[in-house]
């Protein structure tokens, strides 16, 4: 039984870091793109809008 | 000082890029709306950096790396609850989707539209109360790791706090939402990079085979000394006992006292053989009614993996954890932000669904960093002098972690502080104005004045925690008054958001009532405990209120009293209607 849970937290673990490393690429790349998008977005609006 | 230059550097240049983009965003901001939510412009990969950053603070770090000391792996049964709560809660859209479609800005705001403005100025002073007096001790706790990670001198803590918290301050004054959004992000990046870089250095050198072999061995050894202290423990208060009722109160203190002083020369005298059966002694100072006192205690592995095994979490704990964290996902106003910031709820959906494994990292890492600490320490013939559950990780850290890279994880859990600080810095002064000074005024405010309020909300609750969460010491019991000011805010306000967005029989009765009962549970709490652990009542520890049995009747008398409460106000306004109309 404790061999089950020592693998779940295994996989938990080296999962995590894989994960956090991808999140670090593909949020990266595809957040800065949107900040320029929300820059843009914010800067076009008219002048007299809130 | 354990820095070189190059972490200097890496230091300074995140500090000044998070200054830079910060302010930057600040030409943006036109009024609240802007201000508080972005504009509602946040997009999905924006909001997996925001959530994540803000969700992950230094205070996060420590305590989670706290529970994987005490706990091994399984103390990161939270997080696994957490992303399962959030998984959920994304997938079918529990309360966030008919949330971010009410348009409103705060949760109390929706409230109002169903229960009216009394109960949304109450339940704004719940999310007052319960989110910024518990913030009160992130800077504190967070500048203990800076000291021990890097060996800076104590007296410089509060002063380091100080100016990080001035710079948070900066730009969140000035941009809002938008520049939380913008540092966030940077935030994100360096966090994720130290984390990652961290946990593989942790591994590499303890080794995963060689953690899981001496977590369970070191668990397994230290059984027969608790078994040992629980036995002494319960023959010490029967001996107490005795004394009480034959030569009083007094006579019973003073047997107490000396008890407890042997036991702590007992554990320092026996240091190095304890380290054998797997017990740590920590000897810190701990400053009591303003004199340093010295604290011993026997730190030991509870069961490394098994989370409900009674050496370990247990059944009801983890149970009651997967309700609180549910409540957690849909009511902690600093997450909910996110959701109303959102372009719709679609995409606020998908950011839940999407961050929801991050928060097993955000539990699983430092508790995988502390775990290795009580392994290193167990190996090394005990934890250092000064040295506690609490911040065995930074100085484990310190002896690890090679030049360069102590410097990225330094500036990630910056950026961790800097982070969970402007977002909630920003949430609660939002909900200051939206919903406790703005249902008072007779008069709505102009754009400009609506916008400065904000703004200098911001910055009272900055000086606001500054001295009460640094400069000033907090008294040992007030600790506990926080854990009950976030119990009642979970417990009433998650009850009034289920009842106003899926009950159409709720109504202001109801949710007056929910929130007094859901006080009184956590109040009765308080106050139980506080009897038990007295030493004047010299009662068995076994009577003290467990926190998870606690929190379900915060919960539980909660919905009873939005029910409760609900049905009597429908039969009050059927009974006046009868009266009218005759």
């Amino acid at each position: 039984m404790i061999e089950v849970f020592v693998w779940f937290w295994t996989l938990m673990i080296f999962a995590s870091i894989a994960w956090y490393a991808i999140l670090l690429f593909y949020v990266g790349i595809k957040g800065g793109f949107e900040i320029l998008r929300m820059a843009r977005t914010l800067a076009e609006r008219p002048e007299n809008q809130e | 000082m354990t820095l070189w230059p190059i972490d200097w550097v890496i230091i300074v240049v995140y500090l000044a890029g998070c200054i830079a983009a910060g302010v930057w965003m600040r030409r943006y901001v036109r009024g609240v709306d802007d201000f508080a939510v972005a504009g509602r412009e946040m997009d999905l990969n924006l909001g997996i950096a925001s959530l994540a950053a803000t969700e992950m603070g230094l205070v996060t770090v420590m305590y989670t790396a706290q529970m994987g000391f005490t706990n091994g792996p399984a103390g990161a049964t939270i997080g696994v609850l957490m992303a399962a709560a959030m998984l959920l809660v994304g997938m079918t859209g529990f309360v966030i989707r008919p949330l971010r479609d009410a348009g409103v800005i705060t949760i109390p705001e929706l409230f109002e539209k169903r229960f009216g403005k009394r109960v949304r100025w109450l339940a704004g002073l719940m999310v007052i109360l319960g989110g910024v007096l518990n913030m009160g001790i992130f800077l504190r706790l967070g500048g203990e790791f800076l000291v021990h990670v890097t060996g800076m001198d104590q007296e410089y803590l509060q002063w380091t706090m100080t100016a990080l918290l001035g710079i948070v301050l900066l730009y969140t004054v000035l941009g809002g939402m938008l520049s939380v959004l913008v540092t966030d992000y940077i935030q994100f990046l360096v966090m994720g990079l130290g984390l990652v870089i961290t946990s593989i250095l942790v591994l590499w050198s303890i080794g995963w085979t060689n953690l899981v072999t001496e977590l369970t061995d070191a668990h397994r050894e230290a059984q027969p000394f608790l078994q040992a202290r629980d036995e002494q423990a319960a023959q010490a208060r029967e001996a107490a006992e005795a004394v009480r009722q034959t030569a009083g109160p007094e006579a019973a203190d003073a047997l107490r006292e000396t008890q407890r002083q042997q036991r702590e020369t007992f554990l320092k005298q026996h240091k190095a053989e304890l380290v054998k059966q797997g017990v740590l002694v920590a000897v810190s100072k701990q400053e009591v009614q303003g004199a340093p006192e010295e604290k011993v205690d026997d730190l030991t592995m509870a069961h490394p993996f098994n989370p409900v095994s009674p050496t370990g979490l247990g059944w009801m704990y983890v149970l009651w954890q997967a309700m609180f964290q549910i409540a957690v996902v849909t009511t902690w106003q600093t997450m909910i932000t996110r959701v109303l910031s959102a372009k719709d709820s679609a995409t606020a959906r998908r950011v839940y669904r999407r961050t929801a494994f991050y928060f097993v990292g955000r539990f699983a890492l430092p508790g995988l960093w502390g775990a290795a600490a009580f392994v290193y320490f167990c190996n090394q013939g005990g934890l250092p002098e000064g040295v506690d559950s609490l911040t065995a990780m930074p100085t484990f850290l310190k002896t690890l972690l090679p030049w360069g890279v102590i410097g990225v994880l330094i500036a990630a859990m910056l950026a961790a502080e800097m982070s969970t600080d402007s977002g909630y810095l920003l949430t609660w002064a939002t909900v200051i104005y939206n919903d406790l000074i703005g249902p008072c005024l007779r008069r709505p405010m102009s754009a400009r004045a609506k916008l400065f309020t904000v703004r200098a909300l911001v910055l009272v609750i900055g000086i606001f925690l500054l001295f009460y969460g640094l400069w000033y010491e907090i008294p040992g019991n007030a600790w506990d008054y926080l854990a009950v000011t976030g119990n009642i805010y979970l417990a009433s306000v998650f009850t009034l958001l289920v009842g106003a967005l899926y009950w159409r029989g709720s109504n202001s009765w109801g949710a007056i009532s929910a929130i007094i009962l859901g006080a009184i549970g956590p109040i009765t709490f308080l106050i139980v405990n506080g009897i038990v652990k007295s030493p004047r009542w010299n009662i068995d520890p076994s009577w003290e209120i467990p926190p998870e049995i606690a929190g379900f009747a915060a919960f539980a008398m909660s919905f009873a009293g939005m029910i409760i409460g609900s049905l009597m106000g429908r039969l009050a306004k059927r009974t006046t209607a009868a009266q009218e109309s005759c």
